[in-house]
């Protein structure tokens, strides 16, 4: 072994103040500011019957995931592209690809903790908490489908950042990622055959089941009978939905280590 | 050294100096509570272990042991890491610069077996004063110990697998390099040789497309080329990876995170770069050297991207510079930069070449500061083939004869094309520079 090298573990830590120094220095906290407008403005338009009635508890539902989705991948959809040509020249002089990427993962994720606490505070203080309590109080339940979905989102971002070579191709693919996951989740479109498979890759899906299950929103009057298995009021059903969320965060952080790795043959 | 006996005169950070006889390896560092060495020093730029003593063949050898500070002989050439350097008698060995540690060291003395009288002065006397603790003397170890280091030192007789005396040189060996477009094998360079020494500092030139980024990057390992680059003894595409951690590049474009501030930025490149095992006041001290040595400590809690052209540049160069790198290559370090600038950054960087580092740099404004460079590259692209060939490596001096004109301007004028201003000459001065280097000239 080069007994020269730093341990991956401290390079983790190296670029994760590095990160944070930078979020400091570029005045990231004021996006937080942005994540209280738009859910601010969503609690605003899901109107009063969120949490009492089915079709606006599903519809609003929608509405705040999209939001949260959009919260995460504007986090971190620029963040690597935009040092591409820093991190090959880093690479080639020893930065192992999996620590830099874990440093992003840990430091988005505070990123998106603080999100999460603000996003679910702001959303129940306009809508009120759901009635139900299914593992944990509704309140932790939403916090923590909030949590997941942004951070999904967030290393979603990651790995598209990952992917494209500079920052206007990141925004150009942005509203592809955001077109699938808002028609692919199954809520504006009933989706049957293939299209029913797709929408189980969506973060969209998983977290607007996972709201409605935990506003048990089977028991609500007007209830449609179609749905029912789709929002069953079980520990299990909600575990598999947030499950599914965690999939999509380990799935996309792997993805973005293989794909960081090819920034060697990025041509000069 | 047959009826001959080695003897380390020792002296400390307080002027005191002591003979230790050798007998076998003894490592030297640091002298602390716990530090298992075998001659301690109690000047503050000692590394913990700083460097070995070992003996082979007939002689002694010393090894920095990738020190922070580095190791010098006689006052003047620093040691490269981890390579023996064949001790002689009076060589003298500094712990550190004398800047730094105000000359804490030992000289090499050998003297017949049977010599009873002694070269230094008395052994270390008590101090009424409170000083520093003397330093430490054990038995040395068992020469046939691994060193600190892991790498065992050579056993007695046996042939040297790493030991070089003699100052590593660069030795560029290449036959062509080539890439793929498709289904085409296009060449970019072909037979480049040349031989620089440590100490130098070579310029490389040449017209646009002449193959100057890709022959940096092939020295270097970045880009292989069919071809051969030895460094001392050590194949740099056959051990790229531990090599890389030698070699600094500084890129034409700045590649600086601009919202980091110009501390922290050294700081994570110092702990990224330098060893592992290296102390984080180690590593403080190392930064505020190279702040330091660039002109950046006023600048040194500012953001990079409040810097100015010349002060970023000096930041990229810094960067690369914080793990002593052996071999150092810049792209146009001075573009973007006025006259006065330039010729400043030039200057910074013959103080590091005088160092003992090997420094190349492309540059498109040769004539400003020529004096401060060892040699010029000369790459000219064929109009027969299309592909970099050298036209020439040698002296600038010797450049302006060769090329009958009395600027570098003027060299590269020689060997552009007519449609790019130039006399069109490079197939001539390509087929010259084979011919001088027939000849044996070179």
């Amino acid at each position: 072994m080069n007994s020269r090298r730093i341990s991956p573990f401290h390079e983790i830590g190296v670029y994760i103040g590095k990160c944070f120094r930078i979020f400091i220095n570029e005045k990231g906290w004021m996006s937080f500011f942005g994540a209280l407008l738009i859910v601010f403005i969503i609690a605003q338009v899901s109107g009063e019957k969120t949490f009492a009635q089915f079709s606006a508890t599903r519809s609003g539902a929608f509405a705040i995931v999209c939001g949260c989705i959009w919260i995460g991948i504007f986090n971190s959809i620029q963040s690597v592209c935009r040092e591409r040509a820093i991190i090959k020249r880093e690479y080639r002089t020893g930065l192992r690809i999996p620590s830099y990427v874990l440093a992003h993962f840990f430091y988005e994720g505070i990123i998106c903790l603080i999100q999460s606490i603000l996003v679910t505070a702001m959303f129940i203080g306009i809508r009120g908490i759901p009635g139900a309590t299914l593992l944990f109080s509704p309140v932790i339940g939403l916090f923590i489908t909030f949590f997941l979905t942004i951070f999904a989102a967030d290393i979603l971002g990651v790995l598209i950042s990952c992917i494209v070579k500079n920052e206007t191709a990141a925004m150009t693919a942005m509203p592809f990622v955001l077109i699938i996951q808002i028609v692919m989740c199954g809520i504006i479109f009933k989706l049957d055959g293939i299209a029913a498979y797709v929408a189980n890759a969506t973060i969209s899906k998983w977290s607007v089941v996972s709201i409605c299950v935990i506003a048990n929103i089977n028991s609500m009057g007007d209830a449609l009978s179609d749905y029912k298995e789709d929002y069953l009021f079980t520990e299990r059903h909600l575990l598999m939905c947030w499950m599914m969320l965690a999939g999509f965060i380990l799935l996309y952080l792997a993805l973005s280590m293989i794909m960081l790795r090819m920034i060697d043959k990025d041509k000069r | 050294m047959m009826g001959r006996r080695a003897v380390l005169l020792i002296t400390d950070a307080v002027g005191h100096t002591y003979e230790y006889p050798l007998s076998g390896h003894s490592t030297l560092g640091r002298n602390t509570l716990g530090n298992n060495i075998d001659i301690g020093f109690n000047g503050g730029g000692v590394s913990r272990t700083h460097g070995d003593v070992f003996p082979h063949g007939d002689g002694y050898y010393y090894r920095d042991l990738g020190s922070r500070n580095g190791s010098y002989v006689n006052g003047a050439r620093r040691l490269n890491p981890m390579e023996p350097y064949g001790l002689t008698h009076g060589d003298m060995i500094t712990l550190g610069s004398a800047a730094a540690n105000g000359g804490v060291g030992f000289r090499f003395i050998t003297r017949a077996a049977n010599d009873v009288n002694r070269v230094s002065a008395p052994r270390m006397q008590p101090s009424p004063n409170p000083a520093p603790a003397a330093p430490r003397m054990q038995p040395s170890r068992n020469p046939a110990a691994a060193s600190p280091q892991g790498t065992p030192p050579p056993s007695h007789g046996s042939s040297p697998a790493s030991v070089n005396v003699r100052a590593p040189k660069l030795k560029v060996n290449i036959a062509e390099r080539t890439v793929q477009k498709g289904f085409k094998k296009i060449t970019l360079l072909k037979d480049i040789r040349l031989t620089i020494a440590q100490g130098e500092m070579v310029m490389v030139l040449g017209g646009s497309g002449a193959g100057k980024t890709t022959l940096m990057n092939a020295i270097m390992g970045y880009e292989r080329a069919t071809g051969r680059i030895v460094f001392g003894q050590t194949d740099i595409y056959k051990e790229y990876s531990t090599m890389k951690y030698r070699i600094g590049y500084v890129p034409q474009q700045d590649l600086l995170r601009a919202k980091d501030t110009v501390y922290d930025t050294l700081r994570n490149a110092a702990k990224m770069k330098m060893p592992a095992r290296t102390s984080e006041s180690e590593r403080r001290r190392r930064v505020l050297e190279v702040l330091k040595l660039l002109g950046l400590q006023r600048e040194s809690a500012a953001l990079v991207s409040k810097l100015s052209g010349g002060q970023r540049k000096r930041l990229s160069i810094a960067v690369e510079y914080i793990a002593d790198p052996s071999l150092f290559f810049l792209d146009e370090p001075d573009s973007g930069l006025d006259g006065a600038m330039s010729k400043s950054l030039t200057q910074q960087l013959r103080g590091i070449a005088d160092q003992g580092k090997i420094i190349m740099v492309i540059t498109h404004s040769p004539d400003r500061v020529s004096g401060l460079y060892d040699k010029a590259v000369i790459l000219a692209k064929s109009a027969v083939d299309n592909v970099g060939h050298l036209a020439y490596f040698g002296s600038i001096p010797g450049a302006f004869s060769f090329f009958e004109t009395n600027s570098l301007e003027g060299v590269v004028k020689r060997i552009n094309r007519a449609d790019e201003g130039g006399d069109g000459k490079s197939d001539f001065y390509i087929e010259k520079y084979k011919k001088l280097q027939r000849g044996g000239n070179e």
